[in-house]
């Protein structure tokens, strides 16, 4: 009778563990996440910084081609751009000269615009600490299986990013908001892109794991603008981003191109600048990791014959 | 090492009571300022004068830049074409029509309102009057104001032509192209949605008072000499204004005309903007003299040095044109107007020529300046307020210039202090020698001599705003003459004192006039450069070189000299009566200033040179 | 899926529709008129009625639990009703000046440049009028993508004669109004999303398939509305409005023509199926020839009306043979009219204008509503009425005045005045401008503040309309935000140095002293 149960035990114990290693190897393939979330802060407002809205709205468009629903995207717009009574072609912003592609489409919802893009609701929206009455769409409402996608842009310099023109927010202030998120369980990896002045400076204080950044300029560098739309008559996007996204444009949802691919894409010498990485904290090497893990709403299915 | 150390401290920490130590470095440093008073004044007089010569040099001035961010001159397409010249040229034939048949104010300014409804942008007149001591003006100026798509109609922009132009104003030469170019500006402005402010175009009548009556109307101010319409269209708030001056056929080079009434200055961002967005099609200069050369530089000069005595003439015409615009508070134009007003203006004024250019150059550089002063999102704040333009490319800024009149008045400050101090004290000799003694100083009777000097200078000013003044102008400024000249000789008769017991009253005035003179020159450098630095050229030396004498006709020289500084302008007969009227029709202070500061200034000298010694 | 078989589906599902707890209504209409100066002016209105449903009570709505089974009616937004308790609700969107005597009055009257929110709120909850409130402001910020999360009790005043609501429900005892406006909101596509996912059909089929933000946004006058109310005999009502003034005769001067593709750059392709009327109603022009295209299904009273579910892929187009000329005599389409203006230049006080003008051969009382932000002191003893520069302070019969907190709370200015006939009535008033603490200052402080547009209403018997005065620019005082530190530091600096050195010149003596040893 106890050498049945003990073999019952052991059997039970053994298909455990069988089914722990298929579901095991299932997540371990690829990262761990099961949603994606992206937080896109343009953080400087005025006509003539155009091109910083259309940096995030880029990545917005990406984002959204990608697969990442507006229910987990946070566009922060400082101003308004496209219905900004300046602009010729109202209701639209453009990226390039030319004017191709218009980045605002007929179906976007941008969630802080105007007087409400602040470094204290940045870091509320981050932390998660919000005030009751705020509703969902405001909030980044991921757990510990999200894979979130923080990008910055505006101006900024060594260790500062400008909101507004008027307040600023430091990489000390990103980096504990960061470590709140991941002790309070609000995220699985964490991809911090930002272009701005300096950008590097910014990811230079983090000490919470799973994070990779990326920037656009090192210490001392500025980031340059791409070119100016004479209709428009401002620049219409920065460089650094410029040259992301038209890697981007060679993604859909399917790609496996990771992200030491669009690192090893990176020419110092058309950006103007030198974009960094910071994977130190990161634990996947990363030609693991793909650029869809975070730009991507991609939800991995497998169909498996086993029954579970 | 040690030896070193100890000879350096030996110097900067000697052995000793520290208390007496420091007590005693005060003294000596105080007594050497103070021995050397002159040394330090004439040398400050000396830096003055020769920084002042050389303001318009290339080495202390730098090139101009563009600080707010927001302006982004010279980026965008500009769509004027061909079809609006011939509009404009339209306007044109009509206003020369209007001209030829003579036409009133009224029936040319409801002419032009209905030019402006004919293109729908709702449009009216306004009647003005003013009543000044030197005559009636009465005008009616035209005005439209285009409510910009999609904006809420809080801010505004305005784009004005004077109907008489700045050129010979006199006989009253007319801005007729100034005025067609507005008109077709309306036309074709109309056609975009990109503008973020109102647009209001005004075509005021006459040079300087109808604007004057039309901004004082648009800012619920009132004047008592006006009687104005009330405007019956407004718009939001102006932020920018500008100002096109066309006289001629044609243009060859663009001026700027910034000066303010009162000496204020618009924001240099705007003047830089447009001098950035025209220097690929019409060379920009300031004001409107071209840079020709009027000294005969010797052959043996090097060719670098005479390139550089070549741009300093041209830019010390520049220099010298803003002193005079500046200093006498009028402004250069009718934007001058705008500025009390915190609205930023300047005037484009195309030079008359044979050519190249005409309405199509000038309607692209109206229209990109318009994109740019459209661009600003909030008020210009944070360039540059207080400059000197010395060439279209090329200012000082406050702290180049500002120190050469500060030290001529710290210098002044100086003499008046070491007057003061010395007529504290005698040397008297008696029959143990050589002592000094200390004296009273009454300052009471000298505080007097000076009120009473202002107060005849405040009766000079009252009796010049009398119409039978102006009216007689010749025998009116004899009499001021006759009446300042032997008011003051009543200083002869003061009674001597004691020079061992009293310090002489025209010492006393002398330090008092030097203190007062410098405090009003260091309050007016920073109010009206130009003035001060006028003031410190014309009392600088003249005011501290005033000295009574024993010897009657030495005293009465003087007295003649000074009274002829104080009031040789009696005889500038055409610029006492513009004075006069730009003091009440448009505010300026300059005539005030002469007679209740100026004048008794020089004349409190004069007496400082009758007094007995 | 081609129409025909989404057709078949929907008609399927159509009386399951039906089946839900309450009857949905949803109507669409849309009216064009041109206006004299040449634009012409569409209106689109898309209501949803709750059959039999009455608004929620304050006293269990949060507690309320019955399941709210919607097909047309916005389920988002019916959740907020019930969350918050909300009778009667009006939210407008707009941009642009609107111009009275040019283009009449609108067809909705909320007209306000910027946001402006008001509610009904019955009394008596858990929760006090103003936490709902609150959650309101914020849950329709979420929803609609705009800041309405500012319009804290700094913009938020209860004013009494302008905002009536059409039925409040018996049920409740008291209800209370809040208002507050927002002028520098802006209106842009991410605010016609929302508003597009609210309706049935979307921007899919119907009426609302020529919202084409790329048009709409670049119209002279352009605002979307959101009104809930209650009607008794009906039930609860959802109107999603958008109005807009375009401009045919911007890019060329000479021909006022319109059509859909002209103005909307889109044409309706086919009718939403859920709806019970889809009308386009064009109002024709008299005295002057004109073609219309196609023939309207309906001519009644110089309108022409199309059903939109009757006729097929539809592109309504109005020609005019004659040309157009802009008149040149100055337009005045309403018999009453209003001008706001703030004067003065400095930045420490100010002069408020306002001239109202009454072309009517009657005398016309209206309620003129300030609700100024505190940064505005308004000086009631300053205030003059005149007419044609005799003054007459007997015109005023009424004024509630709710004096402003300071960083707290805004000012109610009401009054109630006559206008005599055929007459001007000019109104002034001193104001002051508050000296702000250097943190109240918004980043483009140098542009200076909004201020909501004044709010005038004719009390004379017929339907109230609002007419609403533009927005003003206010300039406050500033400091130096480059370097305020700086500023202090260095003023206290050259005082101390200043004063310190004359003291000690005027009043200080050294002597020495020999100390016997």
């Amino acid at each position: 009778m106890r050498l049945l149960l003990f073999l019952l035990v052991v059997a039970l114990v053994s298909a455990a563990s069988q089914h722990e290693e298929v579901v095991g190897d299932f997540f371990s393939r690829s990262s761990n996440h099961t949603n994606n979330w992206a937080v896109l802060v343009c953080s400087s407002r005025y006509w003539f910084n155009y091109r910083h809205m259309a940096n995030a709205l880029g990545m917005y468009r990406t984002v959204k081609r990608l697969g990442i629903p507006d229910s987990n995207i946070i566009l922060m717009l400082a101003d308004d751009a496209a219905c900004n009574s300046r602009n010729r072609f109202p209701g639209s912003v453009y990226a390039n000269p030319g004017r191709l592609l218009d980045l605002y489409g007929e179906n976007i919802e941008v969630d802080y615009r105007g007087y409400d893009v602040t470094v204290e609701n940045f870091i509320r929206v981050i932390t998660g600490r919000l005030d009751s009455s705020v509703p969902r769409n405001k909030r980044l409402l991921s757990d510990a299986h999200s894979n979130v996608f923080v990008y910055m842009t505006g101006h900024g310099g060594n260790e500062f990013l400008k909101f507004q023109d008027n307040e600023e927010i430091s990489a000390w202030d990103i980096a504990d908001a960061f470590e709140q998120m991941w002790q309070k369980r609000r995220y699985n990896e964490l991809f911090f892109m930002i272009d701005t002045c300096q950008a590097n400076t910014m990811y230079s204080k983090f000490y919470s794991p799973n994070i990779l950044a990326t920037g656009s300029s090192k210490l001392d560098q500025s980031s340059f603008s791409y070119e100016n739309d004479a209709d428009i008559g401002v620049s219409v996007i920065d460089r650094y981003t410029h040259y992301v996204l038209e890697y981007m444009e060679n993604i859909n949802k399917t790609s496996q191109t990771s992200m030491a691919d669009l690192f090893a894409f990176y020419d110092p010498v058309k950006i103007a600048s030198d974009p960094g990485v910071r994977s130190d904290l990161f634990r996947r090497p990363l030609d693991q990791v793909r650029i869809t893990d975070f730009l991507g709403g991609v939800a991995r299915a497998e169909v498996s014959d086993d029954d579970l | 090492m040690d030896r070193i150390r100890t000879r350096l401290r030996a110097i900067f920490r000697p052995e000793g009571d520290q208390s007496l130590l420091r007590l005693q470095r005060r003294r000596k440093l105080v007594s050497a300022l103070t021995q050397r008073v002159d040394l330090i004044k004439w040398s400050f007089f000396l830096v003055g004068y020769l920084w002042m010569l050389a303001l318009p040099s290339q080495q202390l001035g730098r090139g101009i830049y563009i600080d707010e961010n927001a302006l982004q001159p010279g980026q965008v397409n500009t769509y004027w074409n061909w079809g609006d010249v011939a509009a404009a040229d339209r306007y044109l034939e009509q206003l020369e029509g209007l001209r030829d048949a003579n036409a009133s104010s009224h029936l040319r300014a409801s002419t032009l309102a209905a030019e402006f409804m004919k293109l729908g942008i709702p449009a009216s007149t306004q009647n003005y009057r003013f009543s000044s001591s030197v005559g009636t003006v009465e005008g009616t100026n035209a005005y439209a104001i285009i409510s910009s798509p999609r904006t809420s109609g809080t801010e505004a922009m305005v784009i004005s032509a004077s109907w008489v132009s700045r050129i010979d104003e006199a006989n009253g030469a007319l801005n007729l192209r100034g005025v067609s170019t507005v008109l077709a500006l309306a036309g074709f402005l109309k056609k975009y949605s990109l503008w973020a402010k109102d647009i209001v175009f005004v075509v005021s009548d006459g040079h300087m008072d109808g604007m004057q009556a039309w901004l004082n109307a648009y800012h619920g101010r009132t004047q008592s000499n006006l009687e104005a319409d009330e405007l019956e269209l407004t718009s939001g708030v102006i932020w920018t204004a500008l100002n096109i001056d066309y006289p001629g056929h044609s243009f060859s080079h663009l001026g700027i005309f910034h000066e303010g009434i009162n000496g204020r200055l618009p924001n240099q961002d705007l003047l830089n903007s447009l001098t950035w967005i025209a220097r690929w099609t019409v060379p920009v200069i300031i004001y409107d003299h071209l840079e020709t050369p009027r000294l005969q530089i010797p052959s043996w000069m090097p060719n670098s040095l005479r390139d550089e005595i070549r741009t300093y003439d041209y830019r010390s015409r520049n220099v010298l044109r803003h002193v005079k615009h500046q200093a006498r508070g009028r402004g250069s134009g009718v934007h001058g107007l705008f500025h009390q007003f915190r609205i930023d203006a300047f005037t484009m004024f195309a030079l008359p020529a044979t050519g190249p250019h005409g309405f199509h150059a000038l309607g692209h550089i109206i229209e990109s300046t318009l994109r740019t002063t459209n661009n600003l999102l909030e008020r210009l704040h944070a360039s540059i307020f207080f400059y000197i333009l010395t060439a279209s490319e090329h200012f000082l800024k406050i702290g180049s210039y500002l120190p050469s009149a500060i030290m001529i008045s710290v210098a002044m400050m100086f003499s008046g202090l070491k007057v003061w101090s010395d007529s504290a004290w005698v040397m008297s000799s008696d029959e143990k020698g050589s002592t000094w003694i200390q004296r009273r100083r009454p300052v009471l009777p000298v505080l007097v001599i000076m009120f009473s000097t202002h107060i005849l200078g405040c009766s000079v000013f009252a009796l010049t705003k009398t119409s039978w003044f102006i009216n007689n102008l010749k025998t009116s400024s004899a009499i001021i003459l006759a009446l300042c000249g032997t008011l003051p000789l009543s200083a002869l008769f003061v009674p001597k004192q004691n020079p061992h017991t009293v310090a002489p009253m025209s010492q006393l005035l002398k330090a008092l006039n030097l203190c007062f003179a410098s405090t009003v020159i260091s309050i007016t450098t920073v109010v009206n450069f130009s003035l001060a630095a006028t003031l410190a050229i014309l009392l600088g030396i003249p005011l501290t070189v005033s000295l009574s004498s024993s010897l009657l006709p030495l005293r009465l020289g003087q007295y003649g000299a000074y009274l002829s500084l104080a009031l040789g302008w009696l005889s500038a007969q055409e610029e006492i009566r513009s004075a006069l009227w730009d003091w009440q029709i448009l505010g300026v202070w300059f005539a005030p200033f002469v007679c209740i500061v100026y004048t008794p200034l020089v004349l409190q000298a004069a007496i400082a040179c009758l007094l007995p010694v | 899926m081609n129409p025909k078989c989404r057709r078949l589906w929907f008609s399927l599902f159509l009386p399951l529709a039906v089946l839900s707890l309450h009857n949905e209504v949803f109507d669409e209409q849309l009216n064009i008129r041109s206006l004299p100066d040449g634009k012409v002016a569409s209106r689109f209105s898309f209501t949803t009625v709750l059959v039999g449903a009455s608004p929620p009570t304050p006293q269990n709505h949060s507690s309320q639990d019955d399941p709210r089974h919607y097909s047309l009616f916005p389920l988002a937004l019916g959740q907020i009703l019930h969350e918050y308790a909300v009778t009667e609700m009006h939210l407008t969107l707009n941009a642009g000046k609107w111009n009275y005597d040019h283009w009449g009055y609108p067809d909705e009257d909320g007209v306000g440049t910027g946001a402006e929110l008001w509610a009904w709120m019955g009394d008596g909850a858990v929760s006090t009028v103003d936490e709902r409130w609150r959650g309101l402001r914020n849950a329709l910020a979420g929803l609609f993508c705009a800041s309405l999360g500012s319009l804290d009790e700094l913009r938020t005043t209860s004013p009494t004669m302008m905002f009536a609501p059409g039925a409040l429900s018996n049920r409740t005892s008291t209800h209370s109004l809040r208002h507050a406006s927002l002028p520098s909101e802006h209106v842009c596509t991410e605010n016609l999303t929302p508003f597009l996912k609210l309706l049935p059909c979307k921007s899919l089929s119907g009426i609302a398939t020529l919202l084409n933000p790329h048009r709409l946004f670049d119209a002279d006058w352009h605002g979307m509305g959101l009104h809930v109310s209650w009607l008794p005999q009906q039930g609860v009502q959802v109107k999603l409005t958008f109005q807009t003034i375009s401009d045919p005769l911007r890019p060329q001067s000479s021909s006022r023509d319109w059509s859909f593709a002209s103005v909307f750059e889109r044409t309706i392709q086919r009718s939403c199926p859920v709806a019970t009327s889809s009308q386009i109603v064009v109002a024709l022009p008299f005295g002057v020839p004109y073609t219309i295209n196609p023939q309207p299904s309906l001519v009644d009273q110089g309108h022409a009306i199309f059903d939109v579910v009757q006729s097929g892929p539809l592109d309504v187009s109005l020609h005019w043979p004659s040309g157009f000329q802009y008149s040149t005599t100055r337009l005045a389409e309403t018999t009453f009219s209003v001008r706001r203006t703030l004067k003065g230049y400095t930045q420490d006080n100010g002069q408020l204008s306002v001239l109202l003008r009454n072309d009517e051969d009657s005398p016309v009382n209206i309620a003129y509503l300030e609700t100024m932000p505190w940064i505005i002191q308004l000086y009631l003893h300053t205030l003059t009425l005149e007419v044609d520069g005799v003054s007459r302070n007997d015109l005023l019969q009424n004024i509630t005045y709710i004096p402003p907190v300071p960083h707290s709370r805004a000012t109610l200015f009401q009054i109630v005045l006559q206008i005599p006939s055929r007459s001007t009535l000019k109104l002034t008033m001193d104001i002051t401008k508050a000296f702000l603490r250097y943190t109240e200052h918004p980043p483009d402080a140098q542009r200076g503040w909004d201020l909501p547009p004044a709010v005038f209403v004719r009390l004379d018997g017929r339907p109230q309309r609002r007419i609403y005065a533009p927005a003003l620019l206010v300039d406050l005082a500033t400091p130096d935000f480059s370097m305020p530190y700086n500023v202090i530091i260095f003023t206290c600096s050259l005082i101390a140095f200043i004063f310190g050195s004359v003291f000690n010149y005027l009043t200080r003596r050294f002597i020495v002293l020999p100390v016997p040893s």
